[in-house]
């Protein structure tokens, strides 16, 4: 029969939308993949469905009145967000900030970007169907807000920085419950490798998968993690660095190939060097005063403009703040770290599977809202 | 009722409402166990609410099903997407008719058993292609052919474990392969055939770590991402009835059935030492699903041709000259 | 060889998870069973804002004088005062805030010159309508003075 027919079969490739609803695209990302059976041959990702306009909201803000928003760009790491833009705010205007202020912002940043990187540990192992690490992670993170509720007075969207310091002072509470979690934290590594880095299904899922080349890394403007996972010795703290994090010890953990587990595991050691950041700075703790005296109460700064990078948990962002000598900003805009990482991607998932789509999508770790802003 | 009994057909007839009613009962029971066992493992309580330990939970949410209204899609297949979840759930109860819960309770000891047991439980894979193909919708086709080159992985390592044990007794009778285990369990003698059954076992009813047909995260939820209601609810239901049946064959085939250890019975009757092992094999299935990452579904399946199907047939080729030499 | 040693140390490897796992079954669960069981707000927890009230005179200080209506990014604030002969004084009569619209920045708190202004410990603030996330704080005062 099959014979007598001379038209040949032909398999076609077909579009799949994943996404702006799907369980693993974080938010509100769509991917547009042209798919031939499981394999991908294009993939598109398309953005703008988180869209809140941050940027045009600032032009109408004065300079104290933009800051419960930063914190929202980026809901997964605020505080660095909310950190940096009073740093940008601070180097436009000229003022010196106290010591103990800067430590305890770097302080708040460090329980900041663990809890960020937990949350993307248990989010990337629910992409590759492992749920239990997930709550573990939970269970570590919930800390950590606690922690971060008991000075700010918020979860999530802190609020705490102020343009010439911090809004109040820390306790003996807080510090005693910091260097507690940073023992809890690492009493926990091992679970953490017995379950998910040495199980041999993960093992399999994220060697050699989704390996984004050094020179592509580079030329798509990849930063964070995911650059240092190719090899890339980059990081923010330590290329310019600010507030006091020259004066501490910590190293930039690097990967070799820049493929999933190369990010895994810099993420992970990333988490180890925070902590040690965080004992630190807990230990040269100064004493003195927490917000800069002369703040004036109108902020006008002079006029010009200030580029301010910083590294956020996904990699470098920047508060590029023109000003024309008004309590108005002119223009603020936002570098995030997640929009050049996920346009790397259209050179990474071609000719990958489904499932590592969805694997590669968690290992870079984007945050929608934050590439909408 | 000692005469209904009596006859063959009136056996099979109130059996048959037996099945039913416990098929129903025990995947109930397995949800609520499934979440209690999540729960637990991941620091939490699970249901609770409802009932005394939130045992009614999985009625409640069953009676929501109900409730639902049934939703077909527009471009679906509606004679397939309408037969799917019937044909999914028919033969998953099947098996009960030949399992040997205790000595007297197989409704019927046909002496092909296990070959009704392993024919019926591969038209499931027909039923989740069916479902697939029929709801017209991208996920649910892949999730469909997924689960299709699956199936055809896995039954055979699955066969050529359980041609082991059947070699060794030289029956396909569900009853005389538990009395051949009276003094040692299989398991003891066939630890690579109980391996790989199973695991073979664990993929053929799409559980983690090789639940790649449903795989939520990728595929939103495979196969049944269109069905809606109790048909959604029927696939839920047959997924957990088919753990249950894997489970009381690898009971049967490895764990000696309704006997205690060595013979051994310490007094208890045979149906609770069944139900035991099985609920336990139950349990081991439960925890893994909350401890493993998925399997890539080109991964599963050079797993299955490179570890399970060698090692599969080199111990049924072993077992077979250690049979002709005794 | 290898092939023999790649399946036993995968095999450990996933004996070892499992062993994870089963151990977390008997230790305590850390949830909290909220509408029976209940924490403490931390001591800076910031819900809507209040009124303040002073123990000397028992009242609040607020003058309605507007600088926490002009400092707030997201204009939630609306009030009214007027002069109190008596005390020959200005005196709020009514304050609005909507709470809906709230960041909880906490500028109207650090702004306000008479510092009457602080976060109450308030957490349960779901409503049916947006209508209710709008508060009279002067009344929502008298009320929890009662």
């Amino acid at each position: 029969m099959a014979t007598t027919n001379s038209e040949p079969v032909l398999t076609k490739e077909y579009f799949l939308n994943l996404g702006p609803q799907h369980p693993s695209t974080h938010g509100v990302l769509r991917v547009l993949l042209k798919l031939d059976g499981e394999y991908i041959v294009e993939a598109d990702p398309i953005i703008g469905y988180g869209h809140r306009g941050h940027e045009k909201m600032a032009e109408n803000r004065t300079y104290k009145q933009f800051m419960p928003n930063p914190s929202r760009v980026d809901y997964l790491s605020g505080f660095l967000y909310n950190h940096g833009y009073v740093l940008a705010v601070e180097k436009l205007m000229g003022l010196e900030v106290p010591e103990r202020a800067k430590y305890i912002r770097v302080i708040c940043s460090e329980l900041n970007r663990i809890s960020s990187h937990l949350l993307w540990f248990g989010t990337f192992l629910m992409d590759l169907g492992a749920f239990t690490p997930f709550l573990y992670c939970f269970d570590d993170r919930e800390v950590i807000l606690d922690l971060l509720d008991y000075i700010t007075g918020s979860r999530l969207t802190y609020c705490y920085c102020r343009i010439g310091g911090v809004a109040k002072d820390i306790d003996d509470q807080f510090i005693e419950g910091t260097l507690n979690f940073i023992k809890r934290l690492r009493s926990r590594w091992t679970d953490y490798h017995n379950l998910v880095t040495k199980n041999v299904i993960f093992i399999h899922r994220v060697k050699d998968i989704g390996i984004i080349d050094k020179n592509i890394a580079l030329k798509y403007g990849v930063t964070g993690p995911n650059l240092r996972g190719c090899g890339v010795p980059y990081d923010v703290r330590k290329a310019e660095p600010y507030e006091i994090y020259e004066e501490v010890d910590f190293e930039i953990p690097v990967g070799e190939k820049g493929d999933i587990w190369d990010r895994y595991m810099v993420r992970l050691n990333e988490m180890e060097q925070s902590c040690r950041i965080i004992e630190q700075a807990i230990k040269k703790l100064p004493r003195g005063p927490v917000k800069a005296s002369g703040v004036p109460v109108k902020i006008e700064p002079p006029k010009g403009e200030v580029y301010f990078p910083f590294e956020s948990a996904r990699g470098e962002a920047a508060f590029f703040i023109v000003s024309d000598g008004t309590e108005y900003p002119y223009r603020i805009r936002i570098r995030v770290p997640s929009f050049s990482n996920l346009q790397a991607l259209t050179e990474v998932l071609p000719g990958t599977l489904v499932a590592d789509t969805i694997a590669i999508l968690g290992s870079i770790d984007i945050v929608v809202p934050e590439i909408d802003r | 009722m000692e005469h209904i009994l009596s006859n063959e057909l009136g056996r099979l007839i109130v059996g048959l409402i037996v099945v039913l009613i416990f098929s129903q009962l025990n995947a109930l029971f397995l949800v609520w166990l499934e979440r209690k066992v999540a729960g637990h493992i991941q620091l939490r309580i699970g249901p609770k609410e409802v009932g005394p330990y939130g045992l009614l939970q999985t009625i409640v949410d069953g009676l929501k099903l109900v409730g639902k209204e049934l939703i077909t899609p527009k471009r679906a297949d509606r004679i397939l997407f309408i037969i799917a979840p019937v044909l999914v759930f028919v033969p998953v109860l099947v098996p009960f008719i030949v399992l040997p819960f205790s000595k007297s309770l197989p409704l019927n000891d046909m002496n092909v058993g296990l070959l009704v047991i392993f024919s019926f439980s591969t038209i499931n894979v027909l039923a989740i292609l069916i479902g697939g193909w029929g709801s017209n919708n991208k996920y649910a086709l892949l999730g469909a052919i997924r689960s299709v080159a699956q199936n055809i992985a896995y039954e055979i390592p699955l066969l050529l474990s359980v041609l082991s044990v059947v070699l060794m007794t030289k029956t396909l009778q569900m009853s005389k392969i538990v009395q051949a285990q009276g003094s040692y369990w299989f398991f003891l003698i066939q630890p690579i055939a109980a391996l790989t059954y199973f695991i073979c076992a664990t993929a053929e009813t799409n559980r983690a770590p090789f639940d790649i047909p449903e795989a939520e995260s990728e595929l939103v939820a495979g196969f049944h991402t269109e069905f809606s209601g109790m048909r959604f609810g029927l696939f839920f239901l047959a997924e957990y009835t088919n753990v249950f049946v894997v489970c009381a064959v690898a009971t049967t085939l490895f764990l000696g059935g309704w006997q205690g250890p060595f013979g051994f019975s310490l007094g208890i009757p045979g149906i609770i030492w069944f139900l035991a092992k099985t609920y336990l094999l139950v349990f081991v299935i439960m925890w893994f699903r909350w401890t493993f990452p998925r399997l890539r579904f080109d991964q599963l399946i050079s797993f299955s041709w490179k570890v399970l199907i060698p090692l599969a047939l080199a111990n049924l080729i072993i077992t077979a000259g250690v049979i002709k030499l005794i | 060889m290898g092939y023999f040693k790649d399946i036993l140390v995968g095999g450990w490897s996933l004996v070892k998870g499992l062993e994870v796992t089963i151990k977390r079954i008997y230790r305590p669960v850390v949830t909290l069973q909220y509408p029976r069981h209940r924490i403490e707000m931390s001591p800076s927890y910031r819900g809507h804002i209040e009124l303040k009230r002073f123990p000397d005179t028992g009242t609040h200080y607020c003058v309605a004088c507007g600088t926490c209506m002009r400092v707030c990014p997201s204009q939630v604030i609306k009030l009214q005062g007027e002069k109190d002969k008596a005390l020959d004084a200005k005196r709020v009569v009514h304050y609005y805030i909507d709470f809906s619209h709230c960041s909880l920045c906490g500028l109207c708190v650090e702004s306000c010159p008479m510092q009457t202004l602080t976060f109450s410990k308030e957490y349960e603030l779901a409503d049916e309508s947006r209508w209710d996330g709008v508060i009279d704080l002067v009344r929502y005062f008298e009320e929890s003075a009662r």
